[in-house]
């Protein structure tokens, strides 16, 4: 929240004055540099831009005056001030907050599971023992992207078979 | 399908392990339950189609020839 308008106001002031002594004495613009038929515009133009000018700068003063009309009474800028560092705060404690939950929670790790064929399956399972690692069902089946069920049904096949045991100084 | 394996499906059955692997459709928020133990449990829930197997380290029978 902005609560420091002191630049808005000071600047104000001068734009619309500028624009005022401009419209009132069109000559002015001759002592300022300025070319009376200037190329392309017409001073019929240039009148009707000023005036356009002239009700927006109007605009903007009625939004920025409103609420200094109001401070003098109602407003008590270091109770402002005071909300404000306290606010800052606030949105510093539960930025920290936000980021120790981050941290803390697990990240989601998304595995598209492939569609193969059983025999295909169980090939590659073979393929990944033949390196000689010892893999928990769970590895297999996030490794080479399978079901887990389809996992443990082809390792225990294995295992019936004789190709694979179960490694007893990692139990 | 017969599988090489046994499979509980009755309610209360029951799987007690070091190490569980689990998968399922839907799995609720991991609650923290602080016991008396030291120990912190942590707990859930898997919905529809969860699979549930005690996990085993498992290496192939034969030597690596290095």
């Amino acid at each position: 929240m902005k609560t420091d308008f002191s630049e808005a106001i000071g600047v104000q002031p001068l734009l619309a004055n500028f624009i005022n002594r401009l419209l009132a004495k069109p000559e002015r613009g001759e002592e300022l540099g300025l070319v009376s038929d200037s190329a392309g515009f017409s001073e019929e133009d240039i009148r009707r831009k000023a005036k356009e000018v002239t009700q927006v700068t109007q605009a903007m003063q009625v939004i920025i005056n409103m609420p200094s009309s109001t401070w003098g009474t109602a407003v008590n800028f270091s109770s402002l001030a005071a909300e404000n560092i306290l606010l800052r705060r606030e949105i510093e404690q539960i930025k920290q907050r936000l980021a120790e939950l981050e941290r803390k929670m697990p990240e989601e790790k998304v595995i598209v599971l492939r569609e193969i064929s059983r025999e295909q399956a169980k090939q590659e399972i073979q393929q990944l023992f033949s390196s000689g690692r010892t893999l928990y069902y769970s590895d297999i089946a996030e490794e080479l992207r399978l079901g887990l069920q389809l996992v443990v049904d082809i390792c225990r096949e294995l295992e019936e078979n004789g190709e694979v045991k179960v490694d007893e100084s990692a139990l | 399908m017969k599988v090489p394996y046994k499979v509980y499906y009755e309610r209360g059955d029951a799987l007690s392990a070091e190490r569980i692997a689990v998968e399922a459709r839907d799995i609720d928020r991991i609650r923290v339950v602080e016991g008396s133990s030291k120990h912190r449990i942590q707990s859930t829930t898997l919905r529809d189609s969860a699979f549930c197997v005690i996990e085993l380290p498992i290496k192939s029978v034969r030597e690596r020839a290095t």
